[in-house]
């Protein structure tokens, strides 16, 4: 059992040797992760940082669409599964937090 | 960094086949809703007729004045479009409780005005943005084929930058490689720009209000569900209420007007007048222009303006380009060469060089992940690949589609019912019949041949059958000066010596086409 877990944790650190596979986790953090951070970074970047009033709500009107496939490409050209896993899910629940922060 | 740079490419070609074909859609359609306006005046016989005035010399209020007394037709907010803006050459009234009114400059005759019914210019215009595919759905598909495209652009950037490509080369593989790549980043710049607004349009400004619904309730603090509610009033402010006197008054003519306006700013092209309670002590008029020096800052939706009232002319308001407010001029920036709203026809048609370049670029691109399939095959055994089939059904079936569809804007009758529905039907039973060719026929080339062929030969009919019907020759029209109608019959024309040049130019067989290859 514990050998099992010891050897799934190695493949998920290491490189993929086979990059010709992209992955279905992988794509499915990189598109909605993607979606999620950059829909809700660039809020929290505009309300948390510069303290942005209602005018604002134009920037992130106009380019959620630009910076969500930019978080896109972020995520999938990580080197490990790991990496994937990292990427979305820290900023993500960071995120989060701030979200549930500022609403509650 | 080798394993980072194929996974790189296998992304990049990954969503570029399953985005593809739909991309290739959008952009082919983008180049007629380019020139919308111009096959808006061809496809209607109202339009028909030469200007023989001047915009300046328009004896406007001996025309509406008469029209202004008519208690049926409201005074306040009735806009009055000048002929020759958005290449409309007629004199249109306006006003959102009213039918379109269409007044021929020339003679103040009513013209009678088709309206949306016969739109064929609409009907182009609106498989670009996808709303005939079930409005909310097809939007949201389009737009996500826009953020698809923009991730496209990116990754292939990144590409173009870290991985060291060379020219040389004479196979199928290595030329496809090479044009897709150059194409691209030539033009890679002002269709980065098109597609950031293209995606905002579709996916968050006009169809999905929902999307935006939680980023408004964080930044309003749940004042305002959707963004309208929260930036609307400050984006397209409506003008101001005002009071009426109630009393009735004689106001100075239109076109004295217009002069004065023109004397106060005289850097203004005017596209329209606005009329604020006419006909009454307090009436106002507004008089919107396009400032042509400062191209990206005005003409989309900040359109500097000069108010006058309406007794004696005196000015109440002058607006310039840079007093809006500044989320206006922002919006502007960025849709501005998406739309190239009220400009030349010379600057349009760069655009559409641009954006038929990058067509081309993404065709070749489609191209090279066929070469690579066909090469594990290697002329062992004849290749016949349902995705190839398909590609040629979307790309080169789209042409005789279009080119039917002009055919029957003026082979209809004008009186028909349903008239637009047969054209729409006719339009995608063309593109799907095109399909039927490009599966049923083996040989890839000949089908290619074929389809071509019929595209000219229908693009060919288009101006034909508009000459014809409309009693206005080739001849009749350049006389007349009456040259967006003609830049129509010219355009088809070209498109098809284009097709019919393709299909001559592509070889028999496909062993031969390595001639073509070495060649470019």
């Amino acid at each position: 059992m514990i050998f099992a877990i010891k050897k799934y944790l190695k493949e998920f650190n290491c490189t993929h040797k086979n990059a010709n596979k992209i992955g279905w986790v992988r794509s499915i953090c990189a598109i909605l992760g993607g979606l999620f951070i950059s829909y809700f970074g660039l809020i929290i970047i505009l309300k948390v940082i510069f303290d942005a009033s209602k005018d604002a709500l134009i920037i992130p009107l106009l380019f959620n669409s630009f910076t969500w496939p930019c978080v896109t490409i972020w995520i999938f050209l990580s080197r490990s599964s790991k990496v994937v896993f990292l990427r979305t899910f820290i900023p993500s629940i960071f995120i989060g937090m701030v979200l549930i922060f500022i609403i509650g | 960094m080798k394993q980072l740079g194929e996974r790189l490419i296998k992304i990049h070609a990954t969503a570029g086949i399953v985005f593809g074909l739909l991309f290739y859609v959008i952009m082919y359609f983008g180049i007629f809703s380019i020139f919308q306006n111009y096959i808006k005046v061809w496809e209607k016989p109202s339009r028909h007729f030469a200007s023989m005035v001047k915009k300046e010399d328009i004896p406007i209020s001996k025309y509406v004045d008469k029209m202004l007394l008519d208690p049926n037709i409201p005074k306040n907010n009735l806009k009055i479009i000048l002929p020759d803006s958005k290449n409309d050459n007629a004199l249109v009234l306006s006003q959102m409780f009213i039918k379109k009114i269409a007044i021929n400059p020339n003679n103040g005759e009513k013209l009678q005005d088709e309206g949306r019914r016969i739109g064929l210019g609409f009907f182009l215009h609106n498989l670009h943005t996808g709303r005939p595919f079930y409005r909310n759905v097809g939007f949201t598909i389009f737009g996500i084929v826009a953020v698809a495209s923009i991730f496209l652009m990116l990754t292939g950037l990144i590409q173009v930058i870290t991985i060291k490509y060379s020219n040389k080369g004479e196979s199928a593989l290595k030329k496809s490689s090479k044009w897709h790549r150059k194409l691209s980043v030539w033009f890679f710049l002002p269709i980065l720009i098109i597609f950031i607004s293209g995606a905002a349009l579709n996916l968050q400004i006009k169809a999905n209000k929902k999307f935006s619904q939680a980023i408004t309730q964080i930044l309003s603090d749940n004042e305002a569900s959707k963004w309208p509610e929260a930036i609307g009033s400050t984006l397209f402010p409506s003008p101001e209420v005002k009071k009426k006197d109630g009393t009735f008054a004689r106001m100075l003519a239109l076109e004295e007007l217009y002069e004065k306006a023109r004397q106060i700013n005289p850097n203004l092209d005017y596209i329209d007048m606005r009329l604020f309670r006419w006909n009454d002590s307090s009436a106002e008029i507004e008089l919107r222009g396009y400032n042509p020096s400062y191209p990206f800052f005005n003409g989309f939706i900040n359109l500097p303006s000069v108010t006058l009232k309406g007794i004696d002319g005196s000015v109440v308001k002058i607006k310039r380009v840079f007093d809006a407010h500044w989320m206006r001029i922002f919006y502007e920036f960025v849709h501005f060469l998406h739309f190239v709203p009220f400009m030349s026809f010379v600057v349009k048609f760069l655009l559409a060089l641009v954006v038929a370049g990058f067509t081309i670029g993404t065709a070749f691109g489609i191209w090279l992940y066929l070469e690579k399939c066909v090469k594990k095959y290697d002329n062992k055994i004849p290749f016949y690949h349902w995705f190839s089939r398909l590609s040629m059904t979307i790309m080169l079936g789209a042409l005789p589609a279009t080119a039917i569809a002009f055919c029957l804007q003026w082979l209809f009758p004008f009186d028909m019912e349903e008239r637009i529905l047969f054209q729409k039907g006719i339009f995608f039973l063309t593109w799907l019949s095109m399909g039927l060719i490009a599966f049923a026929r083996f040989d890839s080339n000949k089908a290619a041949k074929n389809i071509l062929y019929i595209g000219s030969v229908l693009f060919l009919l288009a101006p034909i059958i508009h000459w014809l019907n409309s009693g206005y020759g080739p001849i009749k029209l350049a006389s007349l000066n009456m040259y967006p109608i003609l830049g129509v019959d010219i355009g088809l024309l070209f498109l098809a010596v284009l097709c019919f040049v393709g299909a001559f130019i592509l070889p028999k067989s496909r062993t031969e086409n390595k001639k073509i290859w070495k060649s470019i």
